[in-house]
């Protein structure tokens, strides 16, 4: 019934005329100040490594994690630290940063732990690289890089995927990496796979993007890197996303509550892959990140390679965005982002996509709900948002867990074709929250599904941030 | 970014720059939506009422428009003063359903019944069936058969007196065969297909009620054409097939309503009435007239395209469309068969529709890495 590469429900959203993967990336230079946040997240714990006044070079660390799964944080921009404060975060909460000055000197430091070739070096010591290198995933696969790989690699895969299927209007980012730098993306993923011990790779790419296919192609053939494969995946949101892209590929179920990991899978981004391609041949740590700017509020879309801690404002400025027309500003796509309340939040790690909007949906009045079954219909976790939405409007949690209220990956799509104009998102997202999450065995289908994956060892480091069900 | 709260009140930035004048709008995802809404929906079943409207205006004139009017105008009127003196919400009448109420409520009734009793039919639906309920989404039969299915128990005689077409013969069939048959059967002439067919086909199982067999069901087939365009007698929406159909593909295009319940509704009815099609045979030319006929005449496609794909009264889930359509097929066929009644499709619809919340809680599917479960609570 569907193609080989496809999954039931979703969307097919507009595509923008002047994606994001059709601009060239462009180097942003450091703006004369960066705010650095120390943390990924509000509940991240760690050291400051530096004091006011202190003078810091390109890709100093500016603080170390004080839990296996955290990252430490460097500097984007060589300068001097002037504050340590709690600044703007894209997530809505004040988090510690550091803000330096830059001085443009941009005289760097590097990492250097590797003693041979990547291809000779124990797995061990690359898992070390890339925590040091600060390596951190976005949307979906959200989470430290060192503690994914790390738990993949004691769990036991067999596959890793590399995921470009970007689906949602003005967003491209990760195609236009494929484009411009599929060695790298290549050989980064040559490392992961090393790391994790997967035996296949694949690159993951929405359906129709020529650019990104030839590119890939190329680089296969150039790099001798035969063994990856290039899937097609129709172009439907959200493709994408983490549970469905691993069902879409290799046809195994995540069971609730559990994590891609467990069925033998590890999906990382091709900033990922850059990422650690760059530590891993050049001790270059993760300082600066490529962010698309786009929507209809800004007059010049441009994708950007942006020093992190770079204000979202100086970014707007440079795109020539409308700041009287523009209603809200979103980090991610319009569908799976979320807004921001503060314009001087800073770029993060896992920053890929700003997009300003002209008009503020909801807005707009809820009708009431026609069983149109379209939500339904749309949703890639086959829940039934409409029935779950109306027991948590009534306060009934236990019945929306019943229904399964936990299996929602706020992709948005149920609320995205809801004629009723419900927000079937917030009260999945509440019901989620209220409800206690479930203890769920695997099912037959699923077990069978999860065959490939040896014992499924849980890594006591793999702490919350690791469920792939809490995303951003 | 995983603790972003769902209520979206941000704590204040620690700096406040004097440069951030912008107010920008805060809300959880998605913030992009598909143009479709409520009333968009309604009006274009509305519209795609309107071919079968003209059918129904050229071949039974004006009489059928006024009712038509009377009916939308009692439904829309009735809702607005609801909504204004009980619910106190007079902006809800904006979804515009109580204009695809009227209409369906309308389409239901045969073109000569008086104009008090499609406004008695119209307060009785939208002022019984669906407000105390709720209104729009909450109503748990559809208020337009309920409305005719009101009728139909108060004022039958009423809702069976058809005018005959402008043009063509009450029951489809060419002069000659109507000829043939004055005398044998009492009132084929006057009788719209379906009720002529079930009178002939009674007389035909009983041989001494004609001489010869001078007539056959074959001679049924002079009928299919009239029927398929319009030219029979019959209820204002239901005479004219092609009219529906145009209508339905164009909802069917809009993805208002699927082709589950329609396909599975009309393909039970075309097995049964061709399995028990009454000749005896079953790969005769009359027993695959007979399923056309059944198709053809009477209210079972205005049903099966807009009546029992209403939303709001049929299943959600798309094994439960499929459920619902086939009861809808075997129940209508049931009471046309068995029943009384000429005409069942009010009946098996209403009917179904009072299963539906059992059906859903029955074929709820499987979420995504889940085991199956029996959901224990009825459907909101």
């Amino acid at each position: 019934m569907f193609s080989r590469h496809d999954f039931r429900g979703g969307v097919f959203l507009p595509s923008s005329k002047a994606s994001p993967a059709s601009l060239a990336i462009q180097d942003f230079p450091a703006p004369a100040r960066v705010f650095v946040p120390f943390a990924q997240s509000p509940d991240d714990s760690m050291r400051i490594l530096v004091a006011e006044g202190e003078r810091v070079k390109l890709g100093q660390m500016l603080s170390e994690p004080l839990n296996g799964t955290g990252v430490p944080s460097h500097a984007p921009a060589s300068g001097t630290v002037v504050s340590i404060a709690p600044h703007a975060h894209p997530c809505g909460v004040a988090l510690p940063a550091a803000e330096i000055e830059t001085d443009g000197i941009n005289d760097d430091t590097r990492i250097n732990l590797l003693s041979t070739a990547w291809p000779d070096s124990p797995p061990d010591d690359l898992v070390a690289l890339v925590q040091s290198a600060g390596i951190v995933g976005s949307g979906s696969m959200s989470g430290s890089a060192h503690a994914q790989f790390q738990r993949a690699r004691t769990a036991g895969i067999d596959t890793l995927i590399v995921n470009a299927v970007e689906c949602e209007p003005f967003t491209g980012v990760d195609q236009r990496m494929l484009i411009e730098h599929a060695n790298q993306v290549l050989i980064g993923a040559a490392i992961v796979a090393r790391i994790t011990g997967a035996k296949n790779t694949c690159i993951a790419v929405a359906g129709k993007r020529p650019g990104v296919m030839s590119a890939l192609q190329k680089a296969r053939t150039e790099g001798d890197l035969k063994s990856v494969t290039i899937v097609k995946a129709r172009t439907r949101y959200p493709q994408g996303n983490e549970r469905v892209l691993c069902t879409t590929i290799t046809k195994r179920e995540i069971p609730a509550g559990q994590s891609i990991v467990d069925v033998g899978c590890l999906i990382i981004s091709p900033t990922i892959a850059l990422a650690v391609h760059e530590v891993v041949t050049s001790g270059q740590p993760f300082v600066r990140c490529v962010v698309s700017v786009a929507g209809p509020g800004v007059a010049r879309p441009a994708v950007l390679r942006v020093p992190i801690g770079t204000s979202i404002r100086a970014l707007l400025e440079y795109c020539q965005a409308d700041f009287s027309r523009m209603k809200k500003v979103l980090v991610g796509g319009p569908l799976s982002g979320s807004s921001i309340a503060d314009l001087d939040a800073p770029v993060t790690k896992t920053t890929s996509a700003i997009v300003a909007l002209t008009r503020a949906f909801p807005g707009e009045r809820s009708h009431a709900c026609i069983s149109c079954s379209m939500c339904m219909r749309v949703c890639p976790m086959h829940l039934v948002p409409a029935v779950i939405a109306k027991h948590v409007e009534r306060n009934r949690i236990a019945e929306a867990a019943e229904w399964n209220v936990h299996a929602c990956i706020a992709c948005g799509c149920c609320a995205y074709v809801c004629p009723s104009r419900i927000n079937l998102v917030h009260y999945m997202r509440l019901g989620a929250s209220l409800a206690p999450a479930p203890t769920h065995a695997p099912s037959a289908r699923t077990a069978r599904a999860a065959k490939p994956a040896a014992s499924p060892v849980a890594e006591p480091d793999a702490g919350p941030s690791e469920n792939a069900q809490v995303t951003a | 970014m995983s603790r972003e709260p769902v209520t979206t009140t941000p704590s204040a930035p620690s700096q406040p720059t004097a440069q951030a004048a912008e107010l920008l709008h805060m809300s959880v995802g998605p913030h992009l939506r598909h143009s479709d809404t409520v009333a968009g929906t309604m009006l274009s079943v509305a519209a795609a009422l309107v071919p079968a409207l003209v059918a129904s205006v050229a071949f039974f004139g004006i009489k059928s428009a006024v009712l038509v009017a009377a009916s939308v105008a009692s439904c829309v009127l009735t809702e607005w003063l609801i909504l204004w003196l009980l619910i106190k919400r007079p902006r809800a009448i904006a979804d515009c359903s109580a204009v695809a109420t009227g209409l369906l409520l309308a389409f239901t009734l045969p073109p000569g019944l008086p104009v008090w009793m499609a406004v008695l039919a119209s307060v009785f639906a939208v002022g019984v069936v669906k407000m105390p309920f709720g209104g729009l989404g909450g109503n748990f039969l559809n208020p337009a058969m309920a409305g005719r299915v009101f009728l139909m128990v108060c004022y039958p005689a009423a809702l069976h007196a058809f005018v005959s077409p402008a043009s063509g013969s009450m029951c489809g069939l060419p002069p000659e065969t109507l000829d043939l048959l004055a005398g044998k059967i009492d009132g084929v002439a006057g009788a719209t297909p379906l009720a002529a067919f079930n009178m002939i086909t009674t007389a035909l199982s009983s041989p001494e009620m004609l001489d010869e067999q001078n007539f056959h069901i074959m001679d049924f087939q002079d009928a299919l054409v009239p029927m398929f365009l319009g030219r029979t007698g019959g209820c204002i929406g239901e005479t004219s097939a092609l009219a529906l159909i145009v209508g339905a593909a164009f909802l069917w295009y809009r993805r208002v309503i699927g082709f589950k319940i329609p396909a599975t509704y009309l393909t039970t009815m075309l097995v049964l009435s061709w399995l028990f099609n009454g000749t005896g045979s079953l790969v005769t030319t009359e027993a695959f007239i007979v399923p056309v006929y059944h198709i053809l005449g009477g209210g079972v496609l205005l049903g099966a395209l807009f009546m029992a794909t209403d939303p709001v009264t049929s299943p959600v889930t798309p094994f439960g469309k499929i459920l619902f359509g086939t009861g809808c097929g075997v129940l209508t066929f049931l009471f046309r068969k068995v029943g009384g009644h000429v005409e069942g499709v009010a009946y098996a619809i209403v009917l179904m529709n009072l299963t539906v919340p059992l059906i859903n809680r029955f074929t709820c599917p499987r979420a995504y890495g889940t085991r199956r479960r029996r959901a224990k609570g009825v459907l909101a």
